[in-house]
This record gives structure tokens, C-alpha cells and sequence, in this order.
């Protein structure tokens, strides 16, 4: 078991092309990180360099206390578990757990207990005389976790390792996947697409894009607060809705304003747009699809905050409903999360009712949030 | 290594008698040839055998035999190519022509590279105890930064190997593993075993590998086919797969006729599509979505989902390459026309010549 520090990491290829600029991250003993971002942000770059399947261009790499820049992968006390549960085929599941330990010499009842003691924590002790062809896909993904656990490292290293097993299994191991850090008490570093594997998982999600650390912070307080537009956008499914709106002064009350709409700007929000000489200008405002109501309860008691939109379609989900909305002053659809006993149907024209508490302000320039705690 | 002097002097008469003047290197870029020359020259990252490669103004070429040497050429272009290949070609056949059989290992080698045919190759597999009809596959490993080690050294131990298994060292970088097909039940097996070894390298020594994986064939004489079809498999996947890491001969159709469309042909085609006035539209992020939109199977939702892009923005992208090319991405046959002029332009890319 050990923490992590990486100080300052770069990654960049020849032709100058950087795929990682300015890493920093202290990672705790134990602790469970994800690192997500979409495709090409330099998340699996970043894990490969702690795995040391990438040289390091700048920056240092600990492990414990040790730096480990110029450690060869084997010695640095990682294990790493892919997407492609790689397994032998003509091999048990017994012999493809013993054959690291048995590459690495280790003596024979030792490697007996250690398969043994994985296969108990995987619960796949039953099928511990089959060949890989006669398990499932998630059984396949259970052994190819129990190689890693059989090395008993200091880390372990996940490169979406759920990507190819269909949704329904994906759920069922992502809480597999948090039972076994529990109960292994190691750190932890898994590498997603994939935001709700993020959100569901983490201690602590590193949102990258571009190569850079758009924000590091727990999943709740990543979904409260973004940073910025992309951290508020790629965070939640549905994902936020923004609109261009500009922020005026009207009898001493701030109000966002976007096509034929205004929303009143809450007191609590408006001292920082104002010291900051927002009013008058345009900002981007977002507001998540679950802070936008369409029940009565919410209606009646409305003060500056509703926005009468057409209901172009709707999505019942069971346990909630997706209204897609058209509006003034915004292009493509506002998505909201309502009650699944929601009244609205396509081609009605409701009013919705928004959040104004919920809302976030981002700069337009800098796309930074303005209002963040 | 240095070679033998008398070889080296043979090699000499060789490199004499050209008009290109070439030089003689060894594996740490010592000029060997001409002797008066001992400067150092820094070497491409990776060469394979046989396969010229063009770096800082000058084209290599590795022979390949033991010990491994260079042939270099301050120069560039089609003539340089053909002379390299040439004089390679050359001083591979004096130099194996010198080296004796001692092992079952070097008849394998020799057979993979298909230097031994007929009543020559039958007695030596006689006298080696050499099965002539037994199914064998050939899957060839290659790992690029090897350093000190050798690639076979690598993967000696984590291969297993079962009755009939062999895994042969072609050359430092290059090995072949040549598997019995006795126990194999379905081709996909060799790929996941393929999966298995590329992954335990990465596990234990930290290093990955590229696989080519080429056709089964029933008899001993056949296997030099099969290696040659893991090694096009590899040369090929490289260029239109770059993303991957096994690469199967027999998956690569599409890919291998695009490589034999001569050069110039292919890249009539491909500037049909992708020219100057098309250059602002093809930029890296709208050929990452258009990859992407292929990769899933032409499904919108998918593509938009996998590129974190909103739907809209997807279907906005392709009806920017309607209006402008008139194909329809969401159309399977515009989609396979548009997909093929992408590849050319790929195929056209430092398209090797094999030489073999």
C-alpha cells in the first residue's frame, strides 16, 4: 500500500506534440482515484507513465517515497487490469492466476494460497478448474482482476477495464469494483470515459481534458461546483444546460436574460457578479436538468424564475421523465429531469419553473465559473 | 559484433563496384565500411530487416543475418531505395550462404524465411526429427525497444508452450512463435492467446509488442508462407491500425488491396476527396468524429455519446461534409466510398516496399 505524488508530469511525443502538460496530484494511501476525461484528454498517458509503460518527459513520479521515474515497470509494485480481459485460453482459471507468480519463482504452496485467496475474494472459487471459454464475460473480467490481485501490489492500475462488457454487467462490476478497494484497502487509480463510472466509484475524480487538469475534487463537490463550462458540462448525464444570457441591473434586482426570458439572478449569487462588473454583460448561465420543474408546487410559488417553453419531446425512464424543451434564446433543446407523473406531451407549450439557487454563472471569455462556492 | 574479416572484405568488393556510395554500419551506428571512416551515425529507432527506412536525410537498411549489420546512404529517393535494397539483399545471401546449420532452430529460421526448399529442406527435417504434416500457425512477435535484452530473451519464459510449440529468434527485435494447431479448437483462440502473451509482457517485463498473426498451414514446407503473411499483417496493421496491436492476416483484406493500389493511383484517388479546398473541412477534429461515427457502425447517438459531443453537433459536422462533398456519411454506400479515400491517403503514407 502507498500514496502517490506526482509532481509536474509532462508527457510529450516527438514532433512536439504534448499529450500531458503539468500533472500535479498528491494520491493518498488507500485512496481511490478516477481519472476522466473524454477520448485523447491524456488520461490513459498519465496512468501508463505511473505504470511505466511511458517514459516520463518532465516532472517526478513517486510511489511511497520512492521516485520512480527510472524504475522499470516490474519493480515498481504496480498491477495493471485492461479492458481486454486477456486470459490464456488453453489455461484454467487456476493456472492463468498462478502464471505471473509462478514467471516470478515463487514457491508452490504459496502460489496456492494467494489463487486461492483471490479466487475467495472474486467469488470465483467454483470455477477455478474451467477453461476461460466456459465463463462469462464478467466472469472473464473477475480473472483477469485476480491476476492483479495474486501480485498483491502497492497500486492498482485500471485502464477501462469495464469498456467491454455490455451495460447491465458494467453496473454490476462498478460495485464489484468498489467492494474489492474496500475490502483490499490499496490504492486504487482507474481510468474512465465513462462520468457515472467516475461519480459512482471515486474518493476523488481528476477531470482532465487537452492533456491538462480541468479539476480535481470529490464527486459531489465536482457536481456542485465546477470550475468551468467543460467540468459542468462533462459531469452529469443528462448533461447541464447553458445559455448565452446577459446579466442586467433592474430596480436594484439582477436579472439573466436570454431571448424573450428572464430569470432573477438570487441575492445570495449576485454580490460576486456585481463586484466583478458582470452586470451589463453576457455570461454563460447553466443550470442542471433536475433544477427545472414543471409541477405546480414549484409553479405557484414562482418569483422571477419561470421560462415558457414547447415541449418538443418527451422520455418516460420510469423512475423519472426527460422533457426536451425548445426556448427563446437558446439553440438546440433545454433538457429537463421531471416527475415521470408529469402532464406535459409533445407539441405543448408549459411553462417550467428554474432553480434560481442552483444556478452557475461562467465566464464567456474564460469559460471559468464566476460563482464558484 | 564484428564480423569476420574475410566477409568483411567480400562486402567490400560488393559495395565497390556500385555507383551509390554505401556505407557499412554496425548495430551501434559504427561505420565498418569504408575502413578509413569510423565516425558514428545515429540510427533510426527501428528497422526491420529487409526494410530500407529513410531518417535524417539518409535511408537505412538492416540485412538479416548474424551478426546484425547496417547499410547506410547519405541520400535519399526511389534510386537509393533500389541500391539499398540491392546491395542488402546481396550481402544477406554471401552471409547466409556462409553461416552452417547447426540446431532444429536454424532449419525453422531458414525455412520461415523460405531459403530451403525441396529434397534439401525434406533431409534436414528428416535429420532434425522435423514433423512435415503437422498444422502450425505462425504468429510473429516483434518488440521495438528491446535495449539490452533481446526480444526472445523477453518471451522466452512467458510464452507456454505445449507439444509441438516452437518459438523461434529471427533476429534481436523479431520472433516467431510458431504454434501447433493440435490443440486449438477455433482460430480465435490464437488471438486471445495472441492477447494473453501481449499482456503478461506488459505485466511482467513492461514492454509491449506488436503480433502479426498469419494463416494455419497443414505441412512443414508451408510455414515460411505463413510467417510472411504475419509480417505483412504487421507492416499493414501498423500503417491503418495504429491504435492496435495484434494484427490477423486474414483480417486485413480491405487494407492489404489498398497497399497494393500503386502509390500514385491511390493518391489520384484520395485527393478527390481530401484536396485544397477541402483541407478546412478535414481538420484533425472533424476526421476524429468521421473515424469515430465509422467505428460505431454509423450510429449518431454512439458517436455523439463516445466523442462527448452533442447530437446535434454531430449531425451539424456531416451535413458540413454533404454540403461540400455530397456524401452522406449516414449512408452506407458514401460511407464505404469516403472510408476507402481516407485509407488511400493512409496507404499512400511511407508505404514500405517489401522486399521480400
Amino acid at each position: 500500500m502507498a500514496g502517490l505524488k506526482l509532481n509536474h508530469i509532462y508527457k510529450i511525443y516527438s514532433g512536439n506534440v504534448t499529450a500531458v502538460s503539468d500533472f500535479c496530484l498528491e494520491i493518498d494511501d488507500k485512496e481511490f482515484i478516477v481519472l476522466v476525461g473524454p477520448s485523447g484528454c491524456g488520461k490513459s498517458t498519465t496512468l501508463r507513465m505511473v505504470a511505466g509503460l511511458e517514459e516520463i518527459s518532465e516532472g517526478e513520479l513517486y510511489i511511497g517515497d520512492r521516485l520512480v521515474n527510472d524504475v522499470a515497470p516490474k519493480d515498481r509494485d504496480i498491477a495493471m487490469v485492461f479492458q481486454n480481459y486477456a486470459l490464456y485460453p488453453h489455461m484454467t482459471v487456476y493456472d492463468n492466476m498462478a502464471f505471473g507468480l509462478k514467471l516470478r519463482k515463487k514457491p508452490k504452496d504459496e502460489i496456492d494460497k494467494l489463487v486461492r485467496e483471490a479466487a475467495k475474494i472474486l467469488s470465483i472459487e467454483p470455477y477455478l478448474n474451467r477453461k476461460p471459454k466456459a465463463l462469462s464475460g464478467g466472469q472473464r473480467q473477475r480473472v483477469a482482476l485476480g491476476r492483479a490481485i495474486v501480485r498483491d501490489p502497492k497500486v492498482f492500475l485500471f485502464d477501462e477495464p469495464l469498456s467491454n462488457l455490455d451495460a447491465k454487467l458494467r453496473v454490476q462490476m462498478r460495485t464489484e469494483i468498489t467492494k474489492l478497494h474496500q475490502r483490499l484497502q490499496t490504492t486504487f487509480i482507474y481510468v474512465t470515459h465513462d462520468q457515472t463510472e467516475a461519480m459512482t466509484m471515486a474518493s476523488r475524480i481528476v477531470v482532465m481534458k487537452d492533456g491538462f487538469i480541468q479539476q480535481v475534487d470529490t464527486p459531489q463537490n465536482l457536481y456542485d461546483y465546477p470550475t468551468n463550462l467543460f467540468v459542468g458540462s462533462f459531469i452529469g448525464s443528462p448533461q447541464m444546460n447553458f445559455f448565452n444570457a446577459k446579466l442586467v441591473k433592474k430596480n436594484g434586482e439582477v436579472w439573466a436574460e436570454f431571448g424573450t426570458n428572464a430569470i432573477k439572478v438570487p441575492d445570495a449569487k449576485v454580490r460576486k457578479l456585481v463586484d466583478e462588473s458582470y452586470i451589463g454583460k453576457e455570461v454563460v448561465m447553466g443550470i442542471r436538468p433536475e433544477n427545472i420543474h414543471d409541477e405546480e408546487r414549484f409553479l405557484s410559488v414562482a418569483d422571477g424564475n419561470l421560462v415558457e417553453a414547447k415541449v418538443e419531446v418527451t422520455e418516460l425512464m420510469g423512475s423519472e421523465t426527460y422533457l426536451y424543451l425548445q426556448t427563446t434564446g437558446k439553440e438546440g433543446n433545454v433538457v429537463a429531469r421531471v416527475d415521470p407523473r408529469s402532464t406535459a406531451r409533445n407539441g405543448d407549450t408549459i411553462k417550467v419553473a428554474f432553480e434560481t439557487s442552483r444556478l452557475h454563472f461562467f465566464d464567456k471569455d474564460t469559460e471559468k465559473s464566476i460563482l464558484n462556492r | 559484433m564484428i564480423p569476420e574479416k574475410r566477409f568483411l572484405n567480400q562486402i567490400q568488393q560488393v559495395l565497390a563496384r556500385l555507383m551509390q556510395p554505401l556505407w557499412l554500419l554496425d548495430t551501434e551506428g559504427t561505420v565498418l565500411l569504408p575502413e578509413e571512416n569510423r565516425s558514428k551515425i545515429s540510427l533510426p529507432e527501428f528497422m526491420e530487416p529487409g526494410m530500407p527506412v529513410a531518417f535524417e536525410g539518409k535511408t537505412f537498411l538492416m540485412i538479416g543475418i548474424t551478426p546484425e549489420l547496417i547499410l547506410c546512404a547519405d541520400a535519399q529517393g526511389a534510386a537509393t531505395h533500389d541500391c539499398i535494397v540491392l546491395a542488402g539483399a546481396m550481402i544477406q545471401s554471401m552471409g547466409r550462404g556462409e553461416a552452417p546449420i547447426q540446431s532444429r532452430y536454424d532449419v525453422y529460421r531458414r525455412v520461415l524465411r523460405d531459403e530451403l526448399t525441396g529434397s534439401e529442406l525434406e533431409a534436414l527435417a528428416h535429420e532434425h526429427q522435423i514433423e512435415m504434416n503437422r498444422e502450425r500457425c505462425v504468429l510473429t512477435f516483434q518488440i521495438l525497444q528491446t535495449e539490452n535484452e533481446t526480444a526472445f530473451n523477453m518471451l522466452e519464459e512467458l510464452v507456454p508452450r505445449a507439444s509441438g510449440d516452437l518459438l523461434v529468434e529471427m533476429d534481436r527485435h523479431t520472433v516467431v512463435f510458431l504454434k501447433s494447431m493440435d490443440n486449438i479448437e477455433s482460430f480465435d483462440e490464437l488471438y486471445q492467446l495472441a492477447e494473453a502473451i501481449e499482456q503478461t509482457l506488459l505485466d511482467e517485463v513492461g514492454k509491449s509488442c506488436v503480433i502479426g498473426i498469419g494463416e494455419p498451414k497443414k505441412t512443414f514446407p508451408e510455414i515460411g508462407e505463413s510467417y510472411r503473411e504475419s509480417r505483412r499483417a504487421v507492416e499493414v496493421g501498423r500503417i491503418f491500425l495504429n491504435d492496435q496491436h495484434i494484427y490477423i492476416y486474414r483480417g486485413l483484406v480491405l487494407e492489404r488491396f489498398l497497399m497494393d493500389i500503386p502509390r500514385e493511383m491511390g493518391a489520384r484517388y484520395h485527393s478527390i476527396l481530401f484536396n485544397r479546398k477541402t483541407a478546412r473541412l478535414f481538420n484533425d477534429e472533424m476526421l476524429h468524429t468521421i473515424e469515430m461515427f465509422f467505428a460505431k457502425d454509423l450510429n449518431l447517438s454512439d458517436t455523439a455519446r463516445q466523442l462527448y459531443i452533442h447530437r446535434n453537433t454531430l449531425v451539424y459536422r456531416l451535413d458540413k461534409v454533404q454540403r461540400q462533398t455530397g456524401l452522406d456519411l449516414r449512408k452506407f454506400d458514401d460511407a464505404v466510398t469516403f472510408k476507402m479515400m481516407m485509407l488511400l491517403g493512409k496507404s499512400g503514407k511511407d508505404k514500405p516496399r517489401p522486399v521480400y
